[in-house]
């Protein structure tokens, strides 16, 4: 996710760039202008512009692509709590929070069915040194008496 | 008590009791940290939209005299409750996406008794249920490889035998 510093750092270059872009705009329109002219300039001056113009427009190209992704990180599609673009669900919980209600489940059932629903909740809570500690606190499971890492 | 003005994600500006917004940890805590030097500007809830930050206000007004919770309070004696009191059940009575934001915004907020609420609320949906039902409450696919369900199976088997 773009955190604030993430955005306000790249408003910077994003607008440095845009500047470039318009500058070399204005170069490539002066080199074009030259080019007409080329009657009036030597064959080696013409070179020298083309070889200029077509280096010049490689450079904008680059810089289109770099506001372009620029942009995109400025202007992210920020996710927010309530925001109708993202469906929130229980697996995409923070873990403290999956963890605050796990230990609301009164008994090791509950646990137990919750973590063979799917394999996300199945590893998280046997990963978890907290959840796994009630887990087989409440079992008895004499294989897992310890908590890891206790 | 004065009011003062929170502005939601979407900038929608929600004038609040401070007393009421001040349910809010993070809120009381910017507000002592930056003191009167923004008073009647509103202050940014950058991650709550309008919807569930009124919801939020309603429910800190609602519980704007309770007393604070220690702030230690992390005991068994917390966790083994699920009860919830009947105003909280109703205010919690909303559709499962409003209740995660819910939650989502209490924890952003740092309104403990909240997220408490939240939390047992989504945990009395799963009591009593099987993997299945939980499944169909709250949208899980089940992924389970064939060696994963045989390791399930085994497990359940032990529980039983016990």
């Amino acid at each position: 996710m773009d955190t604030p510093a993430t955005i306000c750092s790249s408003i910077g270059p994003l607008i440095e760039l845009k500047q470039l872009t318009s500058q070399l705009d204005k170069l490539l329109a002066d080199g074009a202008r030259e080019c007409s002219n080329a009657s009036e300039t030597s064959a080696g001056k013409e070179m020298e512009i083309c070889w200029t113009l077509a280096e010049t427009a490689r450079v904008k190209e680059t810089l289109c692509e770099g506001v372009q992704s620029l942009g995109e990180l400025t202007l992210p599609s920020k996710p927010s709590a309530g925001s109708q673009q993202i469906h929130y669900s229980f697996l995409n919980f923070p873990r403290e929070i999956q963890r605050e209600i796990t230990a609301y489940l009164p008994g090791i059932d509950a646990l137990r069915s919750l973590s063979n629903t799917c394999r996300n909740l199945f590893y998280l809570i046997r990963n978890d040194n907290h959840l796994w500690w009630y887990f087989h606190k409440r079992t008895g499971n004499p294989k897992y008496a310890q908590p890891k890492g206790s | 008590m004065a009011p003062m003005k929170l502005l939601s994600s979407d900038n929608v500006e929600i004038e609040v009791e401070k007393e009421v917004a001040e349910r809010s940890v993070l809120i009381k805590n910017m507000l002592e940290d930056v003191g009167d030097t923004t008073v009647g500007a509103p202050i940014p809830i950058p991650n709550v939209n309008e919807g569930v930050l009124r919801k939020v206000i309603e429910w800190c007004e609602h519980h704007r005299n309770d007393p604070p919770q220690p702030a230690d309070e992390d005991s068994d004696s917390r966790k083994k409750s699920t009860d919830i009191e009947e105003w909280d059940q109703k205010f919690m009575q909303v559709d499962q996406e409003m209740l995660f934001e819910i939650i989502l915004a209490a924890n952003y907020l740092d309104i403990k008794p909240l997220l408490d609420v939240g939390c047992k609320t989504v945990a009395n949906m799963i009591k009593g249920k099987s993997p299945e039902e939980i499944r169909k409450t709250f949208n899980i696919q089940n992924d389970f490889t064939p060696e994963e369900e045989d390791q399930i199976r085994r497990e359940n088997e032990w529980a039983e035998d016990r």
